[in-house]
């Protein structure tokens, strides 16, 4: 809180009477120029300094600023200056903006946010000190602290990576974290939407600058090649006109000029050999450098290996048909990831996902209603309209993911951390779903919904502060409870990050742009981290500015003290000080005789 | 036409307009003569009188002092031309900003000159500055002669006591100066009267030096030295001003008493408004000319 404030800042013109003051002594002591043909007849006349006029002349430069300290006194006064009770202080609460385009400008607006922060500190005084990071969730950093010293290990922290900053939610955590009474600073580059209210103060620190960015960046492997689609964006309100670079490693594939008109976005169509595992696309520096560089990886991944062992000639057909239209698998028999059976005895090994085909030999043609659970990843696109499924009445065991009526038909059992087991009840010669639209389609769900669950990263082209989920072996799983079984992650610079596995799961939080290296259990797997986050991109509504008071009435009532009686009496008292001079300078208040008081002869 | 060469034109124009009075006293039928005031050099016996140290003792009348038991030397008239020794006081102090101390003075100087040259005389003007300086050939006319201001920074006084100019013996010598000098004026009125017919002391003062009219808070600047003086000026000192300016002036009038000197005033502001130079009429050193 500041030590002191004022109420009524417009008594500042006050303070346009002292060039007045100094105007009225100027003229009043200046020395006119006078030529004249000799000083011979003037040489015996004392002069101002002589004969006792020092005293007089020192004088007037006193009373000069005694009634310069009576004009300050008394726009002090009505200034209604307070100031802040030695036991008053609050605790402060600062918000730090973590969002990438904190990072924009030169000097950016994280370095003037802390430089401001610094000064703020120098000169108020709080009785604690709190910070809050706010990214897409608030983030405490630290606890409590008085000492500025400590502020240097909270700042390192803060390093305007997050894809967005929710400033709303980042308020109230902070206000349920240091109470009522706390004051709140938010350090940000854009202004406020609303009124910050009270005990806020807003401070942005952003410029509208012009940049142009790739707001969005895929690479998809198909059979022809690598597709990619680039999308650039131009925020600002001139046209520009850039060279888009395509690299893969040190050699430059393709140079693409391009020109955009203000706010335009172009999305940009290539196809490319998968010539390299990392593609590069970069764009010249500008205001923002981050959104300048983008990398990708190939996405293809390795196959789902299934194994069929159905006796049912048709269904068997129809089976290898559904899969081979996948084009995502290939027949394993010693190591299925996915082993499709009618036998209900099996117990394939960890890593194998199961599907028991219960043939039944009797039952109903049902035509509906099919209740699907539409969450299921299974049920992706089916709608089973016009289909007959032939099934019995038997209970049958799982969760049931498709039933017809009451009659479950396509049942979910989870066995130990990941591994499923999925009952499918049938009577081919009563169903027409084998011969439906819908046939491929579950079959295509089931490959797809395995293949995310084998090990690696969920996906190999990933967005700056998203949270990668990287999966394990079940084999890892089962030795999840030991702490020591992490998931590696070697960041761009080179510094390597474990993260612990729980449930054959690993979470890691992507924070740094470029390309990663994920190692679990001896298996690496490339992932591109980008910043593709439009809004982050678009400078133009970006400010400098400050808004927001934290001392209100309430606060100036109870934390500080008006001092405008202090500066009124002082005022009083410089002034009879000053009477008491003007009084006592008179000349027949010296003795001399006032008609003589300039004719002083030193003779 | 500057404004100097403006001023010689018309002080010289004025000066055809007077004659010097001291012609007067010449006998009739020899206007170019002047009557010397020494005993000397003689063509014409005039009288006797008491001998003077000084006097050459090969004018010793021996046998009129076995007379009379008295030294007594003859006295003759001398056939003199008669010659003006015009001296201009060029310093600073005479040309006092807001006044017509400068314009007067010059002007003055060129009346007085032409008169000259209208009654006979030979002239020769000279201006004090640090040292004395002709203002023209001895044939010029004041029109002719070459002033660039008055812009000497010593006294006239300290000029002529440091390197007067040979005058004339029997001349007739004119001092034009505001005579604000802080030199005793005995020692300058003697050295300046020494074999002169005749010593016309002409004191050209502004309005503004005799009475000034300034109040209040002053820094005085003297226009010739530069020196500044800081000063409250208000009635009283006004007065002391006045009394050092009377003593001042009493004292050369005594010494010009002493010397035989004739001494007059001349206010500035009162000779540039019809140039009448009334003080040198009063004292009859001038005269209206006849013609």
């Amino acid at each position: 809180m500041p030590w002191l404030v004022w109420t009524t800042p417009w008594a500042l013109l006050g303070l346009a009477a002292i060039p007045a003051l100094v105007a009225i002594y100027w003229l009043r002591l200046r020395y006119r120029p006078q030529p004249v043909s000799t000083l011979l007849f003037w040489r015996h006349i004392p002069e101002m300094r002589d004969a006792g006029a020092r005293w007089r002349e020192l004088q007037l430069p006193l009373l000069f600023f005694l009634e310069l300290l009576v004009l300050l006194a008394l726009v002090a006064a009505a200034l209604g200056v307070h100031a802040l009770l030695s036991d008053r202080a609050r605790p402060l609460v600062v918000i730090l903006d973590d969002s990438l385009s904190m990072q924009a400008g030169q000097p950016s607006a994280r370095e003037e946010a802390e430089k401001a922060l610094r000064q703020l500190l120098q000169h108020h005084s709080f009785s604690s000190l709190r910070f809050l990071l706010a990214g897409t969730t608030p983030q405490r950093l630290g606890h409590a602290f008085r000492e500025v010293s400590e502020l240097e290990g909270i700042l390192s922290a803060w390093q305007c990576r997050e894809p967005t900053a929710v400033l709303d939610r980042a308020i109230v955590a902070a206000r349920e974290w240091a109470g009522a009474d706390a004051l709140l600073l938010v350090l940000t580059d854009e202004p406020p939407k609303d009124d910050p209210g009270n005990s806020l103060q807003w401070w942005a620190f952003g410029s509208a600058q012009s940049n142009l960015a790739i707001t969005h960046a895929v690479r998809t492997a198909t059979a022809e090649g690598d597709r990619l689609v680039i999308e650039v964006a131009n925020f600002s309100s001139q046209p520009q006109n850039a060279s888009l670079i395509l690299r893969l490693a040190d050699t430059v594939l393709q140079t693409i000029p391009i020109s955009l008109q203000p706010g335009e976005t172009q999305t940009l169509h290539y196809t490319l050999s998968p010539q390299s595992e990392l593609l590069e696309v970069l764009l010249p520096d500008d205001a923002l450098l981050l959104d300048n560089h983008v990398w990708l990886m190939h996405t293809k991944q390795g196959p789902v290996c299934t194994h069929i062992e159905v006796a049912h000639p048709q269904l068997r057909t129809a089976l290898e048909k559904a899969l081979r239209a996948t084009s995502l698998t290939v027949s394993d028999r010693a190591h299925p990831h996915l082993l499709i059976t009618d036998r209900s005895d099996r117990r394939p090994n960890v890593t194998t996902w199961l599907v028991e085909m219960i043939v039944e030999r009797e039952g109903e043609a049902l035509t509906g209603p099919f209740l699907l659970d539409q969450q299921h990843p299974l049920c992706e696109g089916l709608s089973l309209r016009d289909v007959v499924w032939g099934a019995g009445r038997a209970p049958i065991e799982g969760i049931p993911i498709i039933s017809v009526g009451s009659i479950p038909v396509l049942t979910e059992t989870v066995r130990g951390w990941d591994r499923r087991h999925l009952r499918v009840r049938l009577v081919p010669e009563l169903s027409t779903w084998p011969r439906s639209p819908d046939w491929p389609i579950f079959w295509a769900n089931v490959v797809h919904w395995r293949r995310s669950h084998l090990p690696g990263p969920e996906r190999v082209n990933a967005r700056l502060g998203e949270v990668l989920r990287v999966r394990t072996t079940p084999l890892s799983a089962s030795s999840s409870q030991n702490t020591e079984d992490f998931v590696l992650c070697r960041l761009p610079t080179g510094v390597e990050e474990k993260f612990p596995v729980r449930q054959s799961e690993a979470f890691i939080p992507l924070r740094h742009l470029g390309a990663h290296e994920i190692v679990l259990a001896g298996q690496r797997w490339p992932v591109a981290v980008n910043m593709l986050h439009r809004s982050e991109s678009d400078l133009r509504s970006r400010a400098t500015g400050r808004w927001g008071h934290w001392v209100t009435d309430d606060v100036m009532r109870q934390d500080y003290r008006n001092l405008s009686s202090f500066f009124l009496l002082a005022a009083l008292a410089v002034l009879l000080l000053h009477g008491w001079l003007v009084y006592r300078s008179q000349p027949q208040h010296q003795g001399i005789p006032q008609r003589d008081c300039w004719k002083l002869d030193t003779k | 036409m500057d404004k100097w060469a403006a001023t010689l034109v018309r002080g010289e124009q004025e000066g055809y307009r007077y004659q010097w009075r001291v012609l007067r006293r010449a006998p009739a039928g020899q206007s170019d003569r002047h009557l010397a005031s020494a005993a000397g050099s003689s063509l014409e016996f005039r009288e006797h009188r008491e001998y003077q140290a000084g006097d050459d003792l090969r004018y010793l009348d021996w046998s009129a002092s076995a007379r009379s038991e008295r030294l007594l030397v003859k006295v003759f008239e001398q056939e003199l031309h008669p010659h003006l020794e015009l001296i201009l006081d060029a310093s600073r102090s005479m040309d006092l900003e807001g006044s017509e101390k400068a314009r007067a003075s010059l002007g003055l100087a060129a009346l007085l000159a032409a008169s000259a040259i209208a009654s006979g005389f030979s002239c020769r003007a000279v201006q004090l500055r640090e040292s004395c300086q002709p203002l023209g050939c001895m044939a010029d006319r004041p029109s002719e002669w070459s002033f660039d201001g008055f812009a000497g920074r010593v006294s006239g006084g300290q000029a002529l006591l440091r390197e007067g100019p040979r005058w004339r013996p029997r001349s007739v010598r004119v001092l034009l100066s505001d005579l604000f000098w802080p030199e005793d004026p005995i020692p300058i009125l003697t050295q300046l009267s020494w074999q002169a017919a005749l010593v016309v002391v002409a004191q050209v003062v502004a309005q503004a030096d005799l009475n000034p009219t300034f109040r209040g808070q002053v820094r005085l600047v003297d226009v010739e030295t530069g020196q500044q003086r800081d000063l409250l000026v208000n009635d009283g000192v006004l007065q002391r001003y006045r009394d050092a300016w009377t003593h001042h002036q009493e004292q050369w009038q005594r010494a010009c008493r002493q010397v035989g000197a004739a001494y007059v005033q001349i206010i500035a502001e009162e000779f540039v408004r019809d140039w009448i130079p009334r003080p040198l009429l009063v004292q009859e050193i001038l005269q209206m000319s006849r013609a």
